[in-house]
């Protein structure tokens, strides 16, 4: 109960003052009438009354002094004595806090981004009930689509389940068409997620039933495309053609329950059915995710048994649209698993692209900011042995160790709260600078805010730091004879352990440093290796724009040769133009990824895995364009005939040859090639060979593929790859957009994107880590600086007295600079002698991240070591010539 | 620290019994506990103004007194204490103690 008083009491610590003093004012005037009353005269009375009463301060500090409890005034006092100390070293102080704030701030960065990637739940209420339902497909692992039908047929399951659809679609909004993506959801989707509109309303269950023309837009939409329109309401747009009202802005925040979250509208499922988008009206059609909410007590297991006792009844009911397929379904279990963190997006796996290289950059910073704690424990360390002194007296005046101990741990605090404030504003700015390198270029998947959790990490961060380097200097003060430099009449502690001890500490430092340095030579040399790896085409100037006929006008014929062929008639003769050419794939930029069995009668690989063979459709040109090399053979000559054909001219790559036609010139062979279960079989003759590319990434190796003719009816959509004449990338760029919708009205184009932009952006992770690696590499290596020196700097004063005898006895500057040096190349080798085993294992955990480079590569270890010793040399240049410096006389006159 | 009180012919520790047992008539204010003290003594024991107020803060934290404005005698506004029950308990405690302790003296006066 005292504390609770003690507490109320200093909750209203002003009022407090006024009671006091109008108290006392009562009691002063009580005094003076009774002086009065005794004859004094008014201002007798009044100085009598102040005697008697004594000082109000005094009286107000004496209150002060009780409710205070005398642990916490003695605290506050060391506080206090701590902060003037810190001021009054402000360079120990900036040095510490810079280190630390570093430190701290590179680990809230980083695990700001890891939080917002890995760890954030959907921003909905209760997020951990959040269950999605899967298909179990035994040992062909899970599905998570289901049809209409299934969904329909699990009403009445014993926890609420609501489903959605996504689905890419286009979007036209003031006569612009462009892409979106859009959910279909069922009516009580919102009600189960439990959000409200930040405008207008959600999609009701109502809106679902009646099939209503209206769509809810997502923040991101509304800022985005609707410039934030105060009258959304009611606005329409047109979705695949069809013309729906806005009647809501969904929170911001949320745009799905995937992962990364990329739903831009939502439409109302029923809506979507009756006019046919999001895919298909088709009720059997696969598709459909679905989640609900389990109760919040109910472990995920009873919510899996009670679904799958329904799920058993739909499937004998026949009910399920796999089954009206004559699949086997009776097998197919049903499974629920947690999905709070959202549904893994199926195209764009973030998380398992990013986890590896976001944990070891963790591992990273949280070596950098051992290192830097390691580096304030040792200006801690220099800093108490120069106050050796002080500590002696004033232990000997009576001061307990323990508040001693008390006192450096509350400068350690003051430290780390100084070095985490700065690290959290540093945090900031970093992380804007990752969100600006753009992960996966996805404006707004990565939002790192100061949330609760990041800000308890920094606290947590801060405070064991604090411990961590505020420990060391608090076990000396324990341990050692703090009375002896006082009986000496030195004013320093003892030499040895104490010289083991800081040595040791830079040491440490040392090692880690080689432990980043090496680990960022390794990141940076894979980024120069992935830049500079050989594509098999010639990435310079050409851009690529995908001609899109689907939800158009011309879906039903796709990109026909007619079209195809007037396109690049009209492109090619724009000016600025030098070639142009379609492709259904473009290499590292993207297209549609088709395989075909391959056969060579009576040669070559016969079993089914390894004859599936990469190809692609192509016009002339293309080659030319992508700058992709003729080995042998020529170019294909215009369009295919059609695509039941029985035999063509194709062209090959020259993995295709090597794999298909060993030792045997290619061109003029044929082989065959069929679809899975599909009994067309076209022959195709080889008139060219060409160099192989790498289609993929720039990471994945090149495959054998083989490149047909376009041919009418076939490809809903195809890639143009336009290489413009020097400097005129800007112009070509929206005059072939105009020739192309000059031939064809209305149809789709994409933006153009230059394909030298798509490497860049797959190398994002790399270019990620490589400068983080590099940043972390530099700030440990100047922390390894900043400890040597303040530590070689310290111990030349401590011998100057020895270094001036040295000289006194005819000792050259240079062996004196040797002496100096030695000391720090000393440390620095034993940190190297830590560091380098480390460094092996470290390499190897980042083992699966690097490409062309080995992970125990002797060059990285190298250039690792070389710096620490150039840092070492660097960092006692200036101790060692302040040791030369030293005048015999002088040194041996000052003790 | 000057907790102990100032007042030399006050028995130390003393001071806290002396305004709990004052209190225990009814409600008084600070002006008055001291005036009461030294009537009832017949001016020997003098309570310094000084020490009595840091007494009474240290009794609220105890929660042996509670403070409430109210109007004095003259109609001014004073802060009067009363007693709570845990300060009755501690004042019969310490004066059983106290007893205890001045025969204990006397005992040792008279015989040793």
């Amino acid at each position: 109960m005292r504390w609770l008083r003690r507490i109320t009491y200093w909750l209203q610590f002003r009022s407090h003052g006024d009671e006091l003093r109008e108290e006392l004012d009562f009691h002063r005037q009580a005094l003076i009438d009774e002086m009065r009353a005794r004859g004094l005269t008014a201002s007798d009375a009044r100085d009598a009354a102040r005697r008697t009463l004594g000082s109000e301060t005094y009286m107000r500090e004496e209150a002060r002094a009780i409710w205070l409890s005398p642990r916490l005034e003695s605290l506050w006092q060391d506080w206090r004595y701590a902060w003037r100390g810190l001021r009054r070293a402000p360079v120990f102080t900036f040095v510490a806090v810079a280190s630390l704030a570093v430190g701290i701030g590179a680990n809230t960065a980083i695990f700001g981004v890891i939080h917002s990637l890995l760890l954030a739940r959907l921003p909905i209420p209760a997020p951990e009930q959040l269950v999605a339902l899967r298909r179990d497909l035994g040992a062909k692992g899970v599905d998570e689509r289901f049809s209409r039908d299934e969904f329909d047929a699990l009403v009445g399951a014993p926890i609420p389940l609501t489903m959605f659809v996504s689905s890419g679609g286009t979007l036209e909004i003031d006569g612009v068409t462009t892409n979106t993506s859009l959910d279909a959801v069922d009516g009580g989707y919102f009600g189960l997620l439990g959000i409200r509109a930040q405008r207008g309303r959600l999609i009701s269950r109502s809106d679902d039933a009646d099939a209503a023309p209206v769509a809810v837009v997502t923040d991101r939409f509304w800022r985005g495309r609707l410039n934030a329109d105060s009258a959304v309401l009611g606005r329409i747009i047109t979705v695949d053609g069809q013309k729906l009202s806005i009647i809501g802005v969904a929170p911001a925040g949320f745009a799905g329950v995937r992962f990364p979250a990329l739903a831009e509208i939502f439409v109302p499922n029923r809506t979507a059915m009756v006019f046919a988008m999001a895919g298909s009206n088709d009720r059997r059609r696969l598709g459909v995710s679905i989640v609900g909410r389990r109760p919040a007590p109910q472990p995920i297991d009873r919510a899996r048994s009670n679904i799958a006792v329904l799920w058993g009844h739909c499937c004998a009911a026949g009910q399920l649209a796999a089954a009206a397929r004559g699949e086997t379904v009776s097998s197919a279990g049903i499974a629920v698993v947690d999905v709070s963190r959202g549904i893994p997006h199926p195209k764009l796996d973030l998380r398992g692209q990013y986890r590896s290289v976001l944990l070891a950059l963790m591992a990273g910073v949280g070596i950098l900011l051992l290192a830097a704690c390691a580096n304030v424990a040792n200006l801690l360390l220099v800093r108490s042995s120069a106050r050796a002194g002080e500590l002696a007296v004033r232990v000997a005046l009576g001061a307990s160790r323990g508040r001693l101990v008390t006192q450096l741990v509350i400068e350690s605090v003051q430290i780390s709260l100084l070095g985490a404030l700065l690290g959290v504003l540093l945090a900031r700015w970093g992380e804007t600078l990752f969100v600006r390198a753009r992960i996966g270029d996805l404006p707004g998947v990565l939002t790192p805010r100061a949330g609760p959790a990041v800000l308890a990490f920094t606290a947590i961060v801060s405070v064991a730091s604090g411990i961590i380097f505020g420990v060391l200097p608090a076990l000396r003060v324990l341990r050692s004879d703090l009375i002896t430099p006082l009986k000496q009449g030195g004013r320093r502690a003892p030499r040895g352990r104490r010289n083991m001890m800081d040595r040791g500490l830079v040491a440490l430092q040392a090692a880690l440093a080689l432990l980043l340095v090496s680990g960022a030579t390794l990141f940076v040399q894979t980024l120069r290796n992935l830049q500079q790896a050989n594509l098999g085409f010639d990435a310079s100037q050409q851009f690529a724009v995908t001609v899109e006929t689907r939800r158009t006008s011309y879906a039903r014929q796709g990109m026909t040769s007619q079209m195809a062929d007037e396109m690049l008639r009209r492109v090619r003769a724009l000016p600025g133009v030098r070639t142009a050419g379609f492709g259904s794939r473009v290499p590292v930029y993207g297209g549609r990824g088709s395989y075909d069995n391959v056969t060579v009668r009576g040669a070559g690989p016969t079993d089914a895995e390894a004859t599936q063979t990469w190809f692609a459709a192509v016009t002339p040109g293309y080659f030319a364009t992508l700058g992709i090399p003729f080995m042998s053979g020529h170019d294909i000559e215009g369009f295919g005939a059609s695509a039941s054909a029985t035999s063509r001219d194709v062209v090959i790559n020259d993995l295709f040859a090597k794999k298909f036609f060993p030792n045997r010139d290619p061109i003029g062979q044929v082989f065959e090639d069929s679809d899975t279960g599909d009994t067309l079989v076209t022959e195709n003759r080889v008139i060219g060979v060409v160099a192989s590319s790498k289609f993929m990434s720039p990471r994945a190796p090149a495959d054998p593929m083989y490149f047909v003719p376009v041919t009418n009816d076939e490809w809903p959509y195809l890639v143009l790859v336009v290489r413009p004449a020097d400097g005129a990338l800007e112009t070509v760029g929206p005059a072939v957009a105009r020739a192309i919708a000059s031939v064809a009205p209305g149809i789709a184009q994409s933006d153009p994107a230059l394909v030298a932009a798509s490497i860049d952006s797959a190398l994002a992770r790399e270019r990620i880590s490589a400068g983080l690696a590099a940043l972390f590499g530099a700030v440990a290596l100047s922390l390894v600086a900043v400890g040597l020196y303040g530590v070689m700097l310290y111990h030349v004063s401590e011998r100057t007295n020895e270094i001036g005898i040295r000289m006194a006895l005819g000792a050259s500057s240079s062996s004196v600079l040797v002496l100096v040096l030695r000391e720090s190349l000393a440390v620095v080798g034993l940190g190297l002698a830590a560091g380098i085993p480390l460094a092996l294992v470290a390499g190897r955990a980042v083992g699966s991240q690097l490409y062309g480079v080995t992970p125990y590569g002797v060059w990285s270890l190298c250039i690792a070591a070389g710096s620490l010793i150039a840092v070492a040399i660097a960092a006692s240049l200036v101790p060692a010539r302040k040791a030369v410096g030293v005048d015999p006389l002088v040194a041996l006159r000052a003790e | 620290m000057a907790r102990s009180n100032k007042n030399a012919e006050l028995l130390p520790g003393t001071l806290d019994l002396l305004i709990l047992r004052a209190l225990r008539g009814g409600a008084m204010h600070g002006y008055g506990i001291a005036q009461r003290l030294r009537d009832v003594s017949k001016d020997v024991l003098q309570v310094g103004e000084s020490s009595l107020y840091p007494a009474l803060q240290r009794l609220l934290l105890d929660g042996y007194v509670r403070a409430e404005w109210g109007a004095s005698e003259n109609n001014r506004r004073a802060r009067f204490y009363t007693l709570t029950a845990a300060g009755r308990k501690q004042l019969t405690a310490e004066q059983e103690e106290f007893e205890r302790m001045v025969v204990a003296i006397q005992t040792v006066l008279r015989f040793a």
